[in-house]
């Protein structure tokens, strides 16, 4: 009975305590924590794989912080629990560490997590010494990787182009980071003899791709009629060019589409710039110096002109028009250049569903083509040889640039030979060396080349959120409350500059007026790529009332079909918006076929605007060319892997004692389980004697 | 839960049940149809309540109240084999070839109560296993690394307390024994109570109760299926 | 059917019909004729059909054998070479793994 009123209270007890206590929860929420972060993936070219795959069930690897070189040794002498995976800080992620890791094999270093800690961190960027050497000039002189001085980006590892047999794992947050570095500290960090015996804090990264060996074998693979399960190993890097012209060109008529290949004497001068950057992680990288700068700088020419240049038929020679075009892919062997090159060639641009005339490149007058501006204090105009054309630039250039009337006070250099910057020229000078192309570009500072550090802090922008429309031009005095010395008026006089020389290239007079570019629509250009596309320049150079644009920056990878492609479509309007006429007169009803569009404009109220710029495909001519030879090197042959998902969870790892133990634990009570059933049962009869002899069988 | 972990765990909580299946149940058909049908009548009771559950929106975090109702309805539903064993035990005996199975109605309430204890733990235990799949095991946020074995060796316990109940409930309903009736449903309900206290990671003090039930379960079980300390005597030492 | 309680002709029939239908390239049938009619071809008491069927099991046997010796050696080859031989390897595959040669 005592045992009863026991019972009794611990019930009642119980039953208040499970009230009070005793959630349902799921035990796996206990088990596993994810971890946010940006994985590293598989790209492959025509001969090669880079870049990083996990297992197919994911890696597993003991966390383990690295706060100084020293602590690297420790998992490559003779790990105690291997596989681990290093946490390594950005300082401590150099080409020398990753191929000693990777040369630690799998089985010892099963995962690389780079956690954003860049206090100590002075350089990183991992493109090539020469970005895009293969698809670049076949000459010494443009770029010889072994010597930093004429090297195009000196600081460079070359880690995005080697193949890991580790997933990379990149975590931002700093949220994120402590709970791994709590984990470790808690589970991991003492007694690092006994790892082998206890449980440790692991992590487990799965980002499996499915593409291997090269662009020829995945390719292959993915269009072979046999792939039954329909999977797609990879897909090409493909994204959209964005150009538009100056003055609007006519609309070719039908007839002569279809008939004859309607070549005009139409002069171009095309000013290009490139559109998309690269880095190591999906989803991350903003190569804000690395080419935004020069997107920047290409808008705002554009716009300057547009406002500046007077109507078509005024100019000396009315054949001319300025065509701007940006290129994608440019960061992966010059994707969209070598198919407008390819295109050109073929009479193929534009596409005959643009309804404009063919443009040859006999129409192409000379080609500006606006590389990486790191140090504007240091531009170079770059040409193979010092032909009149360049020498004329260069002089108006420097006009301007010296000008005491707008106070640039920049000195355009010059460098007449072989030394071409890695830009989209590079396409052109390959066809035909004799190309008129002139490149500006600055000496390379840029330490964070092709990373995801190339960041707002990298080309030191502040948003200045005037609020005033950027659409006006300002007098070169009126410089909106930005230091000289910051990138909005950095932006503000390059530009000014190209606009002028180009200016008087096509009115051949000089430019007096006082009006320049305007370093507030520098500045709400930079905080729409760099910081938030919910911005006023894109709402602007939306139709209105559209919805808004994440409160991110656009990703500015070229990715695949069917990828995100924001870059090229908030180009494509803020192009549209800036080079466009406005046509007060025609109401919004009509105003639906393009070349008319309607913009929200600056104030949000809407105007019709007869627009100019249009797509063109950066897919590489490699994928068209039926029987292209993938080793051949004419073209880009980039590939990005499938893959299903990237995700990445830690926790508690079982000691390989805790495991064998429970093993052995378990196979022994099935063993002393059978024994001891197999006796009662055989002897049942002894054990249960009360029963009638019959029954005496319970066990039978 | 790593590969030797599952194993390890399996093995604990289904290695003793697997025993007895093997050299009790499987050379006789008739025995696992009932082995079966009692598994599925305990399912029927699972059902019940987890509408219970569902019905009762307001309830539904506390779950003191499911484990009750649980009980409840598990109970009921061994009251109800029993009413159809006895009811079909002329049958039975028509067709069951090792009459043994009828002759001593213990056989048939050890069965059923395997089937009852079986599914349960099953149950307890592969919800369990089925979220724990992956390289990790517990402890990393809170719980230890003896979860998994201690949910293992409570699943065993159960399974042996249900084939031990349905011994004593059913002798218990043919000798109108309503004292042996009452623990058996206050011991499942205590029991059950019991494992909410898991929730604090109190692992030691309910294991241990838990066990502390099982052997005196047992030994009540062993009692009314005719056993006797003399007998024990006899038994262990190999007369 | 129940093999052994046919009656003995029709078990040499059905001896035959395998084993002749094993020679469209179906390997399986042979195995399945060697193990259906070994019985009635080694153990059971002589009857006068059983010295044919004795012949067809033997040779089933030996049929499958020859499959068996194929197939394997062709898969040794096929996995060891599969990589080296780069598209022809594909061309013959329906499953290629995902992220390796």
């Amino acid at each position: 009975m005592e045992k009863r009123v026991h019972a009794a209270a611990i019930w009642l007890l119980m039953l208040l305590h499970g009230a009070a206590f005793a959630q349902g929860e799921r035990t796996r929420d206990k088990m596993y924590q994810p971890i946010v972060g940006a994985g590293c993936f598989r790209r492959l070219n025509g001969t090669h794989q880079t870049g990083c795959s996990s297992t197919h069930a994911g890696s597993v690897g003991v966390l383990h912080l690295i706060n100084v070189e020293a602590d690297l040794e420790f998992l490559l002498a003779s790990p105690p629990s291997p596989p681990y995976a290093p946490m390594i800080p950005p300082h401590l992620f150099t080409r020398r560490n990753l191929l000693r890791l990777i040369e630690a094999g799998p089985s010892n270093i099963s995962v690389v997590l780079l956690i954003n800690k860049p206090e100590k961190m002075k350089q990183f960027s991992h493109e090539l010494n020469c970005p895009n050497q293969y698809s670049s000039l076949n000459n010494s002189e443009t770029c010889d990787a072994s010597n930093p001085a004429t090297s195009w980006n000196p600081w460079g590892t070359g880690l995005l182009h080697e193949d890991f047999p580790f997933p990379i794992y990149y975590i931002a947050d700093t949220e994120e980071i402590s709970k791994l570095e709590k984990c470790f500290l808690k589970f991991n960090n003492f007694n690092y003899e006994t790892h082998a015996l206890r449980s440790l804090c692991a992590i487990e990264v799965k980002s499996f791709m499915s593409a291997a060996v090269s662009s020829e074998v995945c390719i292959r693979r993915t269009r072979f009629i046999n792939n039954l399960s329909g999977s797609k190993y990879c897909d090409p890097l493909e994204g959209r060019n964005v150009y538009a012209t100056v003055y609007p060109r006519n609309v070719s008529s039908v007839e002569a589409e279809e008939t004859e290949l309607a070549i005009t004497s139409e002069k171009f001068i095309l000013v290009t710039c490139r559109l998309d950057t690269a880095s190591m992680f999906d989803g991350v990288g903003l190569g804000a110096m690395d080419s935004l700068v020069g997107l920047s700088i290409l808008t705002q020419v554009a716009h300057l002109l547009r406002e500046l240049l007077p109507p078509q038929s005024s100019l000396p020679d009315n054949r001319r028009n300025v065509l701007f075009v940006t290129f994608n892919g440019e960061s992966y062997d010059y994707i969209g250049s070598q198919r407008f090159v390819y295109d050109v060639e073929r009479f193929a641009f534009p596409k005959s569903s643009a309804r404009r005339n063919l443009i040859t490149f006999d129409n192409i007058e000379f080609m500006l083509d606006i590389g990486t501006l790191d140090d504007i204090a240091n531009i170079k105009l770059h040409a193979l040889s010092g032909t009149p054309l360049a020498q004329k630039l260069l002089q108006q250039l420097n006009n301007y640039a010296q000008s005491p009337r707008y106070g640039f006070n920049l000195n355009i250099q010059s460098e007449m030979s072989y030394h071409i910057p890695p830009t989209s020229a590079q396409s052109f000078l390959r066809r035909d060396p004799k190309f008129p192309a002139l490149i500006l570009n600055a000496k390379p500072a840029n330490k964070y080349y092709h990373s995801i550090y190339d960041d707002a802090d990298n080309v030191v922008f502040n948003y200045g959120n005037t609020s005033q429309d950027f659409t006006l031009l300002p007098d070169v005095g009126d410089t909106k409350n930005f230091k000289a010395d910051s990138l909005q008026m950095k932006v503000r006089n390059v530009s000014s500059i190209v606009a002028m020389a180009l200016y008087e290239t096509l009115t051949g007079k000089e430019y007096t007026g006082s009006k320049v570019a305007n370093p507030v629509l520098a500045d709400e250009f930079f905080y729409c790529f760099l910081l938030s596309a919910d911005c006023p320049l894109f709402k602007a150079a939306s139709y209105p009332g559209s919805p808004k644009g994440l409160p991110m920056p656009p990703m500015r990878y070229v990715s695949v079909l069917g990828g995100p492609q924001e870059s090229s479509g908030w180009t494509y309007r803020v192009l549209g918006y800036l080079l466009s006429q406005k046509q007060p007169k025609i109401p919004k009803d009509n105003c639906t076929i393009l070349p008319l569009h309607y913009f929200a404009g600056f104030n949000g109220v809407g105007e019709c605007r007869l627009t100019t710029q249009n797509y063109s495909s950066a897919l590489s001519p490699a994928f068209l060319i039926d029987d292209y030879d993938w080793r051949s090197g004419n073209y880009s042959t980039w590939t990005e892997s499938t893959w299903s998902l990237f995700s990445a969870r830690i926790f508690l790892r079982p000691s390989n004692v805790h495991q064998v133990t429970t093993l052995s634990v378990g196979i022994v009570v099935l063993i002393v389980s059978f024994c001891v059933v197999y006796i009662i049962s055989s002897r049942s009869e002894v054990l249960f004697e009360d029963l009638p002899a019959s029954n005496a069988a319970l066990f039978g | 839960m790593t590969l030797p972990e599952f194993f390890g765990c399996t093995f604990i909580a289904f290695g003793p049940p697997f025993a007895l299946f093997v050299f009790t149940i499987a050379n006789d058909p008739l025995r696992i149809i009932i082995l079966i049908a009692a598994a599925f009548f305990w399912l029927l009771s699972l059902l019940l309540s987890s509408l219970l559950w569902f019905a009762m929106i307001p309830l539904r975090d506390v779950l003191a109240f499911g484990v009750f109702f649980s009980v409840v309805f598990q109970e009921c539903f061994r009251y109800i084999i029993y009413r159809i064993l006895r009811s079909t035990e002329q049958g039975l005996q028509a067709v069951a070839e090792d009459t043994r199975v009828t002759d001593n109605k213990h056989i048939l309430s050890y069965v059923s109560g395997l089937g009852f204890g079986i599914i349960s733990g099953m149950f307890a235990l592969v919800n369990v296993l089925a979220d724990m799949s992956g390289p990790g095991t517990m402890g990393l946020q809170s719980g230890t690394e003896l979860f998994f074995v201690t949910s293992a060796a409570q699943a065993l316990s159960i399974i042996l307390l249900h084939t031990f109940w349905s011994v004593i409930f059913f002798n218990a309903c043919d000798t109108n024994n309503y004292l042996h009736i009452a623990y058996v449903v206050g011991s499942h309900l205590f029991v059950s109570l019991l494992t909410l206290l898991n929730a604090s990671e109190l692992y030691t003090a309910t294991l241990l109760t838990n066990y502390i039930i099982t052997i005196l379960t047992g030994l009540l079980a062993f009692r009314v299926a005719g056993g006797t300390s003399r007998s024990f005597k006899k038994f262990v030492t190999c007369q | 059917m129940d093999f052994s309680k046919a009656p003995n002709p029709r078990k040499l029939q059905l001896c035959r019909t395998y084993f002749y239908a094993g020679f469209a390239l179906l390997p399986f049938v042979w195995a399945i004729n060697v193990c259906w009619c070994f019985e009635e071809a080694f153990r059971k008491p002589p009857f006068p059909e059983q010295s044919q069927i004795k012949r067809f099991v033997i040779y089933s046997a030996v049929g499958t054998l020859l499959w068996i010796v194929a197939l394997i050696a062709w898969i040794i080859i096929f996995q060891t070479n599969r990589t080296a031989w780069g598209a022809t390897a594909d061309y013959m595959s329906f499953m290629i793994p995902l992220g390796s040669a």
